[in-house]
């Protein structure tokens, strides 16, 4: 509830100030960034999806698929085996503990990843 | 890295061995030494290819002996992504809502017009739009990928959509899901990926993917550029991509590649999101602006 209304209140930023909003990515406290634990291989495989779920258990629906870098609730403390995270569009979905792991570019170890709202209102990343 | 065959299996049905149609009085003795090996191999073959369905799937001949290296595609018809409309028609709570960024335009382009240049355009530009593809998205990407010519072949990705045998597999898939009658002009096996119209029919299906789980991620329009990332890095990378602030390091959306692969992508060390953009849409012009779906 409370991110939807961080979300609303940036929309409603974003529609004040078109200027802003088309270029200002927004820090998200409260979350951080992991990735998927995958090889290169894997990550860059069509067939290889990683599902996010509704709720912390398989017996809930699936409702997508994970991107590579996956934002995390903090603590990042698994419910069932399942980490709370957020999908691109600011649903709060779950995915499981054991296909995340704490972020390290292979190609950059001290390149860094910060959850924020895009301007127009999604769920990203930022390097800065 | 892969090696291919070149050609493999066509649905024939009427392949059947000469001697087993149409037997010779002077061929009956050496027919006869043959015959129960030759009846055997028809009646197998006819047994394995199933009678061609009226505007249905297509014919496909399950090899009777399977040839070491070579790898199986098979075309399942009715497969769709399983996410088509998922937060917006079924969820219960889609999120931000916002719509995420819009293409909202289909259109001619530079690439449209490279690809209209070529022997297969036409079908293609036909085909990309019975799947409800944009022509010019599924130009822009073999302008991308090989200038829609022919590429000299030896890497993995085949074609002059330079897919690789999963995508060209899944992009089949969803093609003819959302259009069967495109089955008749598939040339079956991995032989269809060196042919353009048989490729530009996947390409458009997998470009088809790449939209709807984009939308599914709350792009509500993704537009060429946007889907980019997921034909040339896969769905993971591809959803970071578009969903990626401009400063964002191509390192960071894409942590577990490697920088030779990145390098061997065009991306160079310290490149953000934003600069792969640019040096893509400067390749393919108005196109990258516009919709990949009609």
């Amino acid at each position: 509830m409370e991110l939807a209304r961080f979300l609303l209140a940036g929309l409603a930023l974003s529609a004040a100030s078109p200027a802003l909003a088309a270029t200002t990515p927004r820090p998200l406290p409260g979350y951080k960034c992991m990735m998927l634990d995958l090889t290169e291989q894997q990550s860059m495989d069509p067939s290889v999806h990683i599902q996010v779920r509704s709720g912390p258990s398989a017996a809930t629906p699936v409702v997508g698929w994970a991107s590579s870098v996956v934002v995390v609730k903090q603590p990042a403390t698994p419910v069932g085996g399942y980490l709370a995270m957020l999908f691109s569009n600011g649903r709060e979905v779950w995915i499981a503990a054991n296909q995340v792991r704490p972020f390290k570019s292979v190609s950059d170890p001290s390149a860094q990843c910060f959850p924020v709202v895009l301007p127009n209102g999604l769920v990203g990343i930022s390097s800065k | 890295m892969q090696n291919l065959p070149t050609t493999l299996y066509r649905a024939t049905p009427t392949a059947l061995p000469q001697q087993a149609r149409s037997p010779t009085a002077s061929g009956i003795a050496l027919a006869v030494g043959t015959a129960a090996l030759s009846l055997r191999m028809a009646t197998a073959a006819v047994g394995q290819v199933p009678a061609t369905l009226s505007g249905g799937p297509p014919v496909q001949v399950v090899p009777y002996v399977t040839e070491p290296g070579v790898p199986s595609v098979t075309i399942t018809p009715g497969t769709a992504n399983p996410f088509t409309g998922a937060d917006g028609s079924g969820g219960d709570g889609s999120g931000g809502g916002s719509g995420g960024s819009t293409g909202g335009n289909v259109g001619s382009s530079d690439a449209l017009s490279t690809m209209m240049g070529t022997s297969w355009g036409n079908a293609a530009v036909s085909n990309a739009t019975a799947v409800g593809v944009n022509p010019s998205a599924l130009a822009a990407t073999c302008v991308l990928e090989s200038g829609c010519s022919t590429p000299s072949s030896g890497s993995g990705a085949q074609g002059v959509f330079q897919m690789y045998p999963a995508a060209f597999q899944e992009g089949l898939q969803t093609a003819l899901a959302a259009d069967p009658s495109l089955a008749s002009q598939i040339v079956q096996g991995s032989a269809g990926m060196n042919d353009a119209t048989t490729e530009a029919i996947a390409a458009s299906g997998y470009l088809m993917q790449a939209a709807q789980t984009l939308q599914n991620a709350g792009i509500s329009d993704p537009t060429v550029l946007q889907a980019r990332g997921y034909y040339n890095f896969g769905p993971a990378n591809g959803v970071q991509l578009a969903t990626a602030s401009s400063d964002t390091l191509m390192s960071t959306a894409m942590p577990n590649v490697s920088q030779a692969t990145l390098a061997a992508n065009g991306v160079s060390p310290g490149e953000t999101v934003g600069q792969w953009q640019a040096s893509v849409s400067a390749k393919i012009g108005t196109a990258a602006s516009q919709s990949v779906l009609t």
